[in-house]
C-alpha cells in the first residue's frame, strides 16, 4: 500500500515537472531564451486555483463565505469538498474553470515577458524576469484577500468523489495524460519549422532576422505557448499539494526546471523527458538518505549543494547534456528525397 | 563627378541616393548614389575598408545609413528592417560566413525559405516540405555541398560555410542579390561556375546581383557595371574596360 501511494505520487510530480521542463526546453534549450520568471507562470496556474476554487466552489454551491479569507480558507476547503465528494460534477467544474482561466492569462503574461527580450541583452533579460516572479511573489505574499498572504490559501479537493487509493489513480492518469500532451506539442513544434526557427535565432539572431524571420513574433509564440504549458502544471500542482502558499513559489524553482532542462540535453526535444526523471531520482535518494541514514546535518540544505555541484560537473564536463542536441531535428526526408541523396551519394 | 551613366531615368528597380554613414569620427561612406538595374550584374570594387561591406549592409538593412534614401521597386525602403526587405526580395550574405552552426547544412538553406514566422499551430499536424527540400538539394548540389546536408553547419570548413551563405540567400528567390565576397576562399572551378550560374539567374529570371568582390579576374568578365569605392566616395563608374581604364582606379585599387 505505501509502496502503491509512493508510485502514484512520484508518477504525479514527475508529470508536473515534464510540463515544466517541456516549456522550459522550447524557450531556453530551443529559442535560447532564458525564461528566469519560470516559477511565476508556474504560480500563475497555482494562484489561480487557491484564488478561485473554494470561492468558486462556494458560489456553485451557496455557500457564503463568511470572515477573512486567511483564516477561513481551509475550514471552507474541507466543507466544500464533503460537497465535492457526493456531486463529482461540482469537482470537474471546479477544476476545468481554473485550467480555463490560469492558461489564457498565463499566456498573456507570457506575451508581455516576451518584450524586454527585444531589448535587453541574454543576462540582463535573466535578471529582470527574476525580478519579475519575485515581484509576483511579494505581492501575493503582502495582498492576503487573494491568497491568505503567508497563511496560505485552502484549495478544494475536485477529486473528493474517489476513494483512495483510485483517487490518487486518477490524478496520476489526469496528469500525465497532460504531461503527455503536453510533451507531445513541445516535441511537434521542436522538429518542425517552428522549432528551426527557434533554434536559428538561438545560434545566430541577426542571421534569423537578415533571412527574414520576425523575431519579435516568433518570440512572443514562444513564451505564450511556454507560459501557458507551466500554468498548466502549476493549477495540477495546486490540487496535488492541497493548498496554495506564495513563498512555495521562489526562484529557487526556476532553478530546479533550468537544471532540468541542462542536464537532459538543451535543444533535444527529449531532453525534458530525461532532465526530469534525473531531477526527480537525485531528489528522491536525497530524501531516503535524510529518512534512513543518521548525518549530523540537515540534509535539506546538503540537497541544494549536491544539485549545484551537479550543475557545476555538467557545464564543465558535458556542457551539451546526457542526451546533447543532434541536427538535423527538422526535417523529414520523403522517398524522393531520400532517393535523391542516395543516388549521388552513390555517384561519388 | 560626372553623370552616372546606370542611373536612367526609367530604372526605378533599385536606387540608392546620397547615402552617408561614419562610425564615430570615421567617414565610412560619402553620398554613395547608385542603381542597379533589373537582370543585371553589379560589381563593386575597392581597396580593404574602404565602405564596400558596410554599403551592401546598409542596403540589406542591417546598418542604419545617418543620411541618404533607398528605393527598391518604388517603395522607399530606408527605415524597413532587414526581415521586411527580405521579403520584399532583397536577400544579401554576410562576408564573414553566420551560419546557423547546430543546424544541419539542409536545414540552413531551408531557413531562407518558407514562412517568416513558422505558425506553431500547424507545425503540430506536420508540415509538408517536400519541394523546398528538393529545390535545396538542387542548390546544395550545384555548390557542391549536398553531400554535407545532414552535418551541423559548424563542422563545415570556411570556405564550405561561405558557399553554405551563398546557398541560404539562392533558396529564397530574390529579386536582387546581395553578394559579399562570394568567390573568397572558394575554389577556381567553382567560382567560375559560381559566377556562370549568376549570369544564368540574370538572363533566365531577370535576377539582379550586385557583387563585391576582390577577384577581378573571375568576376569581371561576367558583370555588365562596375563601381569603384574608394575612401567611401564613388570615385569610377561605368563598363569592366572604362573603369580598368581609369586612371583614378589604378592609382587607388589595382596600384599600378
Ligand atoms: N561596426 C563598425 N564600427 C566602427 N567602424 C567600422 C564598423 N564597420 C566598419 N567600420 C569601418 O568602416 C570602414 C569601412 O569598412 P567596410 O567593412 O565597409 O570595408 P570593406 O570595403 O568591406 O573592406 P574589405 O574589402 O576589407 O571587406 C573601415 O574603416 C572600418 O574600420
Ligand atoms: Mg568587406
Amino acid at each position: 500500500m505505501e509502496v502503491l501511494t509512493f508510485v502514484l505520487s512520484l508518477g504525479t510530480l514527475y508529470s508536473i515537472y515534464v510540463i515544466l521542463a517541456a516549456s522550459m526546453e522550447l524557450e531556453y534549450g530551443e529559442l535560447g531564451l532564458p525564461n528566469f520568471a519560470k516559477v511565476a507562470f508556474f504560480a500563475v496556474g497555482a494562484f489561480t486555483v487557491g484564488a478561485l476554487s473554494v470561492r468558486l466552489c462556494a458560489t456553485l454551491t451557496g455557500v457564503a463565505l463568511e470572515g477573512e479569507f486567511k483564516l477561513r480558507s481551509y475550514y471552507y476547503a474541507t466543507l466544500l469538498s464533503a460537497r465535492i465528494s457526493s456531486n463529482p460534477l461540482l469537482g470537474l467544474t471546479v477544476f476545468l474553470v481554473t485550467l480555463i482561466v490560469a492558461v489564457p492569462l498565463s499566456m498573456l503574461l507570457g506575451i508581455l515577458a516576451s518584450y524586454p527580450a527585444l531589448r535587453l541583452r541574454e543576462d540582463y533579460l535573466a535578471t529582470t524576469l527574476i525580478a519579475f516572479s519575485e515581484i509576483l511573489r511579494v505581492i501575493t505574499r503582502n495582498y492576503e484577500p487573494l491568497l491568505g498572504g503567508t497563511f496560505g490559501a485552502g484549495v478544494v479537493d475536485f477529486l473528493a468523489w474517489l476513494r483512495s487509493p483510485w483517487r490518487e489513480l486518477t490524478m496520476l492518469v489526469l496528469c500525465s495524460s497532460l504531461a503527455a500532451g503536453i510533451w507531445f506539442i513541445q516535441y511537434k513544434l521542436s522538429t518542425s519549422p517552428f522549432g528551426r526557427a527557434l533554434r536559428a535565432i538561438r545560434d545566430d539572431e541577426l542571421a534569423s532576422v537578415a533571412y527574414g524571420k520576425d523575431v519579435a513574433k516568433i518570440r512572443a509564440w514562444t513564451m505564450a505557448i511556454g507560459s501557458g504549458m507551466a500554468s498548466v502544471a502549476g493549477v495540477l500542482y495546486a490540487f496535488y499539494i492541497g493548498s496554495v502558499n506564495p513563498d512555495d513559489f521562489t526562484v529557487a524553482r526556476t532553478f530546479l526546471v533550468v537544471l532540468m532542462v541542462t542536464v537532459g540535453g538543451r535543444g533535444n526535444p527529449y531532453g525534458s523527458l530525461v532532465g526530469a526523471a534525473t531531477y526527480l531520482l537525485l531528489d528522491r535518494v536525497m530524501l531516503f538518505i535524510k529518512h534512513n541514514i543518521p548525518l549530523p546535518f540537515d540534509v535539506n540544505y546538503f540537497s541544494y549543494i549536491i544539485l549545484g555541484i551537479l550543475i557545476l560537473v555538467i557545464i564543465v564536463r558535458k556542457p551539451e547534456g546526457l542526451i546533447p542536441e543532434r541536427p538535423p531535428l527538422t526535417v523529414k526526408l520523403n522517398k524522393i528525397s531520400e532517393s535523391n541523396i542516395i543516388q549521388h551519394n552513390t555517384e561519388k | 563627378m560626372r553623370e552616372p551613366k546606370s542611373m536612367k531615368l526609367d530604372n526605378n528597380f533599385f536606387i540608392a541616393k546620397n547615402i552617408s554613414k561614419s562610425f564615430g569620427g570615421l567617414q565610412a561612406l560619402h553620398k554613395v548614389s547608385l542603381s542597379i538595374p533589373e537582370a543585371s550584374l553589379t560589381l563593386m570594387i575597392g581597396p580593404n575598408g574602404s565602405g564596400k561591406t558596410t554599403f551592401l549592409q546598409i542596403i540589406s538593412g542591417i546598418l542604419k545609413p545617418d543620411d541618404g534614401r533607398l528605393v527598391f521597386k518604388d517603395h522607399d525602403i530606408t527605415s524597413l528592417p532587414p526581415n521586411l526587405r527580405f521579403t520584399l526580395g532583397i536577400a544579401s550574405t554576410f562576408q564573414i560566413p553566420r551560419v546557423f552552426p547546430s543546424l544541419s547544412v539542409l536545414e540552413n538553406v531551408l531557413m531562407a525559405a518558407g514562412d517568416p514566422t513558422p505558425n506553431p499551430m500547424r507545425a503540430l499536424w506536420g508540415v509538408d516540405e517536400h519541394e523546398l527540400i528538393e529545390k535545396a538539394f538542387n542548390i546544395l548540389k550545384l555548390l557542391s555541398l549536398d553531400h554535407l546536408w545532414n552535418k551541423p553547419a559548424s563542422t563545415l570548413s570556411g570556405g564550405q560555410m561561405k558557399l553554405l551563405e551563398l546557398a541560404r540567400s539562392l533558396m529564397s528567390d530574390p529579386k536582387l542579390l546581395l553578394l559579399d565576397e562570394p568567390l573568397a576562399g572558394v575554389n577556381p572551378a567553382l567560382a567560375s561556375r559560381i559566377m556562370k550560374f549568376l549570369t544564368e539567374l540574370k538572363s533566365c529570371r531577370g535576377i539582379a546581383a550586385f557583387l563585391v568582390e576582390h577577384r577581378l579576374d573571375l568576376a569581371l568578365k561576367h558583370v555588365d557595371f562596375v563601381y569603384v569605392l574608394h575612401h567611401g566616395r564613388v570615385i569610377s563608374q561605368g563598363s569592366p574596360d572604362d573603369v580598368l581604364e581609369d586612371p583614378l582606379v589604378a592609382k587607388a585599387y589595382l596600384g599600378e
